[in-house]
């Protein structure tokens, strides 16, 4: 399960980074590769909490928490710390990509397109804001 | 026939102060009932108003009784539509009854009530379910209002439309409640209740409770103010209110205190919480401030583990504060003046404290910690052991003065092994709500031998000593000022522009300028398993960066210290640097009639590597046609080693470097 998360998680990683074309999105810097560990380690834990609505992927690249009622009382502040911790390494992450393709100017950039291929990527019956904001159900 | 108008009923409540609007009473006759209208455009109080009020009474058998309400409030709730049905209704001249009423509020709620006009009494039953039952007695004397209330099973959702805009809502739960009141001259209260299997929770779910049980008893009596007593007692169910989780156990709170028009006053409170301990409060909270006048709380003999996960870990969403286990017991007290922290105290007796990934620990800690606002208080903690990863610190002891904006630390030695880490003029002050820390530090020699086997690292010789000019930490921020210096492999390491940011973080940055000078090729080649080599070595490696503890990047050197000293390599470390550099000398070199020689002279060892978005860019003392020369060949016999491969990924890198110095054969491709 494990294993097929993670080959979820780095298909989902390589797919996004297949967009912005004038970018290196695939770009592999040990930085990179240090915040792509540390996501690819967390989301075996996120992905129960995509899955249950708890957690869903915002318009601007980041994730967050959107039916805590769906969580356990006792895990709900270990769900906001991995919430925190995974929108700290998604901005890591693309002010590093920007930054190995010598354009720290280009940070936006790669995150709007991160953020549409997160979305597009998820899996059916997670939850995902559209372009108003809103949540939708894959 | 006349229709009888019935006495005015008496409206007791003083505050009605006006009642305003236009009221309509008429009169229909019709040979089958008498018919009577009362129409209220408003009836205003200043804690609730009601409008469109129309009452019609129905003379017939049985009378009917139907009051419509366009629009209640009461203390800043609202209802529309609001509507009483009597269809068997009683009006006698001191007596209106409802009997099997009908109270629609949205849902309709079935009710009766009887007023009794002369009496001044009104009785009231709601059966919202077979099971659920609302009573109300209300009596007015002389000007005194007694009331008594007596809920059975009633659905804790009922309150939600009480509940403040912003606040929690139930979910489910029943309680028995209990109460009388009287307000008048003379005020008395005595309310208990029960709830149980309660849930509630904000929108969010970030304020949240479920399964909870528990009991509340307030009396009062009003003499000039209130005076109170209560009891409350948690039995069960679990709370998180963002960002802290209760589990499931027992707490109990008992109080008892004033209430006046200035100020709430807890004269005396118990707050026992099953894990933790028992705390005892005081205090006074100014209404027209809306602040804590002043506030005590003592706590004798808490257990610290519990008390650190319950109310400090969760504020601390990463770093080190995140990941602590604490033992042992201590005594605290706290006392805030005019909303703010005046005074702090903590006694730590045989505590402990362990980082959840080993990082460290600390044993038998015994503290006396103080802090006051606008005094200095002393502060002394021992610490009878500890370790730092694997390795072991004795014991030591901590002296400081903290201020309010400032803590002073006197000289404090931290042995380490046979040797001691001393750290002086530690200093932190306060600026915009970040701490700056300062401090310098000296590293009196370790046996590298002691070390290593400490560390479980190869057994290395000589000591480790340093000097740690000054260190300056701020906002996650350390910066070395001037260079720290290391004596180890019998020569020294100079390590300057230390700074790191994000320390506490999963993925800091680590920036350095790093030269070691003469280090001895002997020690270090032994240590290491690298096969032998003799002479002396210089290292630099500027621009290190490293970034989650990896390095990023850096332009790393290493060449053949100055000077006159044997230079021997053996056929071994021969093997291993060239497998560094790429493919192709060691295998050259075992097809050679040089296999014979276990040692061979040389006259300078060169290689650099600058790394570089996961790449490293090598090169050696100087380039040769098929590559760069890592080692120049210099007495007899000589040889000389050449890389191939100026591009190597770091990772492939660190691999080969793995192997080499774990005493394996180097792949040689």
């Amino acid at each position: 399960m494990n294993k097929w998360m993670s080959l979820c998680f780095i298909g989902m990683l390589a797919f996004a980074s297949a967009a912005l074309a004038a970018a290196d999105l695939e770009i592999n810097t040990p930085a990179i590769t240090a915040l792509k560990n540390s996501m690819q380690a967390r989301h075996g834990q996120l992905t129960a909490h995509y899955a249950s609505g708890a957690v869903g992927l915002t318009r601007d690249g980041n994730v967050a928490l959107r039916d805590a009622s769906s969580v356990p009382l006792a895990a709900r502040q270990s769900v906001n710390g991995l919430v925190a911790d995974e929108n700290r390494d998604r901005a890591s992450l693309y002010r590093e990509i920007a930054s190995a393709n010598g354009h720290p100017e280009w940070e936006a950039e790669v995150r709007s397109t991160f953020a549409q291929r997160w979305i597009d990527k998820a899996a059916g019956g997670w939850w995902v804001q559209n372009a108003g904001g809103a949540w939708v159900k894959k | 026939m006349a229709t009888a108008i019935f006495p005015p009923a008496y409206f007791p409540l003083k505050p009605l102060r006006f009642f305003s609007g236009f009221c309509t009473l008429v009169f229909c006759l019709s040979a089958s009932a008498q018919e009577l209208r009362l129409s209220i455009d408003d009836m205003v109080a200043p804690s609730f108003s009601l409008r469109g009020i129309s009452a019609q009474l129905t003379l017939s058998n049985p009378v009917k009784l139907d009051i419509t309400i366009a629009q209640a409030t009461l203390q800043g709730r609202e209802w529309r539509k609001l509507a009483l049905h009597c269809p068997d209704a009683r009006i006698e001249r001191d007596l209106i009854e409802c009997r099997r009423g009908t109270l629609d509020v949205g849902e309709k709620l079935p009710l009766t009530f009887q007023y009794r006009p002369g009496a001044r009494s009104l009785a009231l039953t709601l059966l919202p379910e077979s099971t659920e039952r609302w009573q109300a007695q209300l009596l007015w004397r002389g000007g005194n209002l007694a009331a008594s209330m007596a809920v059975k099973n009633g659905k804790a959702v009922r309150l939600n439309p009480w509940l403040p805009e912003q606040s929690v809502r139930f979910s489910q739960g029943v309680f028995d409640l209990t109460g009388k009141l009287e307000i008048g001259d003379k005020g008395k209260l005595d309310v208990s209740a029960i709830l149980r299997n309660g849930a509630f929770s904000d929108a969010a779910g970030t304020r949240a409770g479920e399964k909870l049980a528990g009991t509340l008893t307030l009396q009062g009596v009003r003499a000039g103010a209130w005076r109170w007593n209560m009891a409350a007692a948690w039995r069960e169910g679990e709370v998180f209110w963002q960002p802290f989780y209760f589990a499931p156990g027992e707490r109990r709170l008992s109080a008892q205190g004033s209430w006046g028009e200035a100020q709430a006053v807890v004269d005396q409170a118990q707050l026992e919480w099953t894990g933790i301990g028992t705390a005892q409060l005081s205090g006074a909270w100014n209404r027209a401030a809306g602040r804590i006048e002043h506030l005590q709380v003592t706590a004798k003999s808490m257990a610290l583990d519990p008390l650190y996960r319950t109310f400090v870990k969760p504020w601390a969403q990463d770093g080190v504060l995140s990941k602590l286990v604490l033992s042992g017991v201590g005594d605290g007290a706290a006392s805030i003046k005019q909303g703010a922290l005046d005074e702090a105290t903590l006694v730590i007796r045989q505590g402990g404290l362990k980082h959840e990934e080993k990082v460290f620990g600390l044993a038998g800690i015994d503290a006396s910690l103080a802090w006051q606002q606008n005094q200095a208080r002393e502060n002394r903690i021992h610490v009878s052991s500890g370790e730092v990863g694997k390795l072991p610190l004795g014991a030591f002891s901590i002296r400081a003065t903290l201020a309010p904006d400032r803590i002073s630390m006197a000289p404090l030695t931290l042995p380490i092994l046979d040797g001691a880490l001393t750290m002086e003029g530690v200093e932190a002050q306060r600026e915009n709500n970040d701490w700056r820390w300062t401090l310098s530090a000296a590293l009196q020699p370790i046996s590298m031998q002691r070390l290593s086997q400490a560390l479980q690292l190869p057994a290395m010789h000589g000591t480790l000593s340093a000097v740690i000019p000054q260190v300056h930490y701020a906002r996650q921020s350390l910066t070395v000022g001037g260079a720290l210096l290391f004596k180890v492999f019998d020569g020294a390491v100079v390590v300057k522009d230390l700074r790191a940011t994000d320390l506490l973080s999963p993925t800091p940055h680590v920036y350095a300028n790093i030269d070691m000078r003469n280090l001895d090729l002997d020690l270090l080649t032994r240590t290491f398993s690298f096969g032998n080599m003799q002479g002396r070595l210089d290292v630099s490696v500027n621009a290190l960066e490293l970034f989650g503890w990896r390095p990023v990047k850096f332009d790393a050197k290493v060449a053949s210290s100055a000077g006159d000293y044997p230079r021997k390599i053996s056929q071994r470390a021969v093997e291993n640097i060239t497998s560094l550099g790429g493919a192709g000398g060691a295998a050259a070199l075992q097809r050679s009639f040089l296999r014979f020689f276990d040692q061979f002279g040389y006259e300078r060892i060169g290689l650099s590597c600058r790394l570089e978005r996961g790449v490293c860019e090598m090169a050696g003392i100087e380039d040769v046609p098929q590559g760069y020369l890592i080692v120049k060949g210099g007495g007899i016999p000589a040889l000389s080693v050449i890389g191939y491969n100026r591009r190597v990924g770091w990772d492939e890198l660190l691999a080969r470097i793995q192997r080499a110095t774990q005493g394996g054969k180097p792949i040689v491709q």
